[in-house]
């Protein structure tokens, strides 16, 4: 069957399998570093899971006496799968549309939906690196507590193989009619990425009015959910119904178990089909002449004369061409702000839904020692900054162009420096939207809210500097389609993890600080002067390795 | 103006030569051709020349400093058209040429007089305005050409220019180059079009399997082969042994 075959060339190209059997066998030094690698990724983000299985067994201390344990493990399932939709919409449509081996395949005669069947699989695989760290650790905690038998065990791999088959689909679905209809006129790209931000915003409309609590009815609702013993779990899944099945699957027992399990099989397999079934008809006539370009008004003399008398310097040069390009490459724009804007929205949603959690957010205006909260919005700031991967994609993005970069006249340092200027700059988009959450939400003093907003930028600077140092150590070049070079890159994850590993440390600093002095003054020293010294230290490495870096990269 | 030393280069760990013990001095107001079979070695010399590949061993000069120990003085001093025109996609033409005045330091009275000249010799002026991602190979190839210009180099360094050019543009760039030559400055270039070699060039130097195998202007070059008709016959000839 050709989409077995596809399916096996895909999986080659975009996991590097041959690469990594090549060095497994040629270079195990090389393959033993790339096994560190993954490693030291896990070992970085862990101590944000950490928490979270933390989070997990004390829910499910509270869900103990109510009866209502299961909702441990559909809570989870919902927050996965309702990842997995979300963030799958910007990487369906950069696997789907924008890779640039499918001008290869396209000509080939294949069917579409082979093609799509085989992208998909590929999505389907990372997705797996979403849903493990939200799904597993509440199949972990529920299965623990109540000592489940091996049947629960088995029947949890495959709730988890399913988890992301029908968010994904749903992602899909939802891609393909969007890529099919803005493939119009000559302005697709801006038709797509308002139609991409029309459909997150809707998905996310949605969630929230399912999930709210009727008004004015507050108390009746929580009684109403507290007695009935499905009322939570009915709650929890309202937002995501075949969650409910999944949950069943795991906690119903007997034959009601295998009834939930085929029902989720079934949806998610309807799921697959329907999105083969529709790619078949739509998937080409959204992406063909997908790459055809506006064309610009032809300039006058004047205009020419005008446009190229201007000067800037070096640095701005590199600075302005950086952020060009990460807004017009409509893969860069998604993985790169639009993330980092999901991530906030997804942050923002407990402050809508449900009365009692407002009082609790503004509650934060108030709260003593000030050093927390302000503290902890400048590390919102410096977190959003490590989820917009500008700086440790920023040498990968490159790519074979790297070249151009190598040839000019400007000193390797001097680019460097405008790498970190562009960094910043992008990272800094988030402080006229923190300024408005603090001061309008919650109601933030002024002087707070500005300190909170200095507070983030520098600590967003190690972030950056340490993200752009990893990108220069080891950038992945050799990408044949852009969203390998911001999505399937390990430098992300890392950056990510090192960046929350630079966090925590600052986080034991201030804390062990507070706790000799219990004044707030050394807590801001010890965590801004180590976010300053920490920024610096990486800077100045990037400085002394950048001309040797420029001069082998790529060669 | 440009001086290369013993220079050699090789991939996988030594398994291909690709240059080996090149030696080659271009003067000041030459037009060099470096004409070579396929996979002869012209573009790994070119990378070192560029500073993208570092030699083995050997040494490289051009306008007096050396591109391993001063690479910016001599990045400054040269224009470089690689053989693939890849470029920025998502930036237009106008703001690719910006991007090289800006990095090259390119004055903006100049650059506004230079540009406006070189995209009427290439008649890039209507698409100037147009991301470059619409351009076709061969825009993409002149885009390149006059981003390389817009400093007049000293030494203009070129990897098969003609490769993907109209037969107009073509005789732009030639005439283009011959002019820069008169003002005292050097251009270097790659090619496997002999009659390219053969009208234009001061000098020729013919590369095989990594080695130069003969170097001088044409009339020294007939004085090699038996059949001193064309450079095609004495190309053939040095190439088959
Ligand atoms: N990156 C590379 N890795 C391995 N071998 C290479 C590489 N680039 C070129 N070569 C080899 O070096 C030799 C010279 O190549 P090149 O300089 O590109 O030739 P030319 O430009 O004259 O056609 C060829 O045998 C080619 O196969
Ligand atoms: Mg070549």
């Amino acid at each position: 069957m050709m989409m077995l075959k596809l399916i096996g060339l895909q999986l080659k190209v975009n996991f590097n399998l041959s690469a990594l059997k090549w060095y497994f066998k040629h270079d195990f030094k090389r393959f033993a570093g790339l096994l560190g690698l993954v490693v030291l990724v896990i070992v970085g983000i862990s101590p944000i899971f950490f928490l979270y299985l933390m989070l997990v067994e004390a829910s499910y201390d509270i869900l103990l006496p109510l009866g209502q344990t299961e909702v441990v493990l559909a809570s989870a399932l919902v927050l996965a799968s309702l990842l997995v939709l979300l963030f799958g919409l910007a990487f369906v449509m950069s696997v789907f549309y924008f890779s640039r081996d499918l001008s290869l395949l396209v000509p080939l005669p294949l069917q579409p939906r082979d093609i799509l069947g085989s992208k998909f699989l590929v999505v389907l695989l990372y997705d797996y690196l979403t849903v493990t760290p939200f799904f597993l650790p509440a199949l972990w905690v529920y299965g623990v507590n109540t000592g489940a038998g091996v049947l629960y065990w088995v029947l949890g791999g495959i709730v988890f193989l399913l988890v992301p088959v029908i968010p994904l689909a749903l992602a899909s679905l939802l891609i393909l009619v969007l890529m099919r209809f803005t493939n119009l006129s000559r302005r697709r790209d801006t038709l797509r990425l308002i139609g991409f931000f029309l459909l997150l915003a809707a998905l996310l409309a949605m969630n929230f009015f399912i999930s709210s609590i009727p008004l004015g009815e507050e108390a009746e609702f929580l009684e109403n959910i507290l007695l009935d013993e499905d009322g939570l779990i009915s709650l929890t899944t309202r937002a995501y119904p075949p969650a409910l099945y999944a949950a069943r699957a795991l906690t119903a027992g007997g034959r009601e178990s295998l009834l939930n399990l085929l029902s989720y099989l079934g949806i998610s397999a309807a799921g697959i089909i329907l999105v083969l079934f529709v790619g078949q008809g739509m998937f080409y006539q959204g992406l063909i002449g997908g790459a055809e370009i506006q064309r610009g008004r032809v300039l006058s003399r004047e205009d020419l004369a005008r446009k190229t008398a201007g000067t800037s310097s070096p640095e701005w040069a590199i600075v302005i061409r950086e952020i060009k390009i990460l807004i017009r490459t409509p893969i860069y724009l998604i993985n790169s702000l639009a993330t980092a804007a999901l991530v906030l929205i997804i942050l923002l949603i407990p402050m809508f839904t449900g009365g009692g959690q407002i009082s609790y957010y503004q509650g934060l205006a108030k709260m003593e020692p000030r050093v927390v909260p302000i503290l902890g919005a400048a590390g919102l700031i410096g977190l959003l900054s490590l989820f917009a991967p500008a700086a440790s994609s920023s040498f990968s993005r490159e790519g074979r162009l790297i070249w151009v970069s190598r040839v000019i006249p400007v000193a390797p340092q001097k680019q460097i420096r405008g790498k970190v200027l562009y960094a910043m700059l992008v990272s800094s988009l988030a402080l006229p939207v923190m300024a408005l959450i603090l001061v309008l939400l919650l109601n933030w003093s002024l002087m707070d809210t500005v300190l909170a907003l200095a507070a983030g930028l520098i600590l967003t600077f190690p972030a950056v500097t340490s993200n752009l140092l990893i990108d220069l150590l080891r950038p992945y070049l050799a990408w044949d389609s852009e969203q390998k070079a911001i999505k399937q890159n390990i430098n992300v994850l890392l950056g990510l993890a090192a960046g929350v590993g630079i966090y925590y440390l600052l986080f034991l600093a201030g804390k062990a600080a507070y706790g000799l002095t219990a004044a707030e003054r050394p807590v801001y020293l010890v965590v801004l002067g180590g976010a300053a010294l920490l920024g610096a230290v990486f800077y100045a490495a990037m400085l002394l390795l950048a001309p040797q870096r420029y001069r082998d990269l790529g060669g | 103006m440009i001086k290369i030393n013993d220079l050699s280069k090789s991939y996988n760990r030594g398994a291909v030569k690709a240059v080996n013990n090149l030696n080659l001095h271009v003067k000041a107001g030459e037009i060099f051709g470096f004409l070579g079979p396929n996979g002869a070695g012209k573009t790994t010399t070119i990378k070192m020349m560029v500073g993208l590949l570092k030699p083995d061993r050997g040494t490289l000069m051009i306008s007096g400093y050396s591109i391993t120990d001063q690479p910016l003085e001599v990045k400054k001093r040269i224009g470089f058209v690689p053989d693939t025109p890849e470029i920025y996609d998502k930036l237009t033409g106008l703001e690719y040429l910006n991007f090289m005045g800006d990095v090259y330091g390119v004055p903006g009275a100049v650059r506004k007089e230079r540009i406006a000249m070189l995209l009427d010799l290439f008649e890039l002026g209507g698409a100037v305005g147009d991301l470059l991602q619409s351009y076709s190979h061969g825009m993409r190839q002149k885009i390149v050409l006059v981003g390389a210009m817009l400093h007049q180099p000293e030494v203009f360094i070129m990897d098969e220019p003609m490769v993907g050019l109209d037969p107009k543009s073509s005789n732009n760039l030639k005439n283009y180059m011959r002019e820069h030559c008169n003002q005292g400055k050097t251009v270097f270039f790659s090619t496997h079009i002999l009659e390219v070699a053969e009208r234009l060039c001061d000098r020729i130097g013919i590369i095989h399997r990594g080695e130069l195998i003969a170097c001088g202007t044409m009339e020294e070059l007939k004085k090699l082969s038996r059949d001193k008709e064309t450079l095609e016959n004495i190309f053939l000839e040095l190439t088959e042994k």
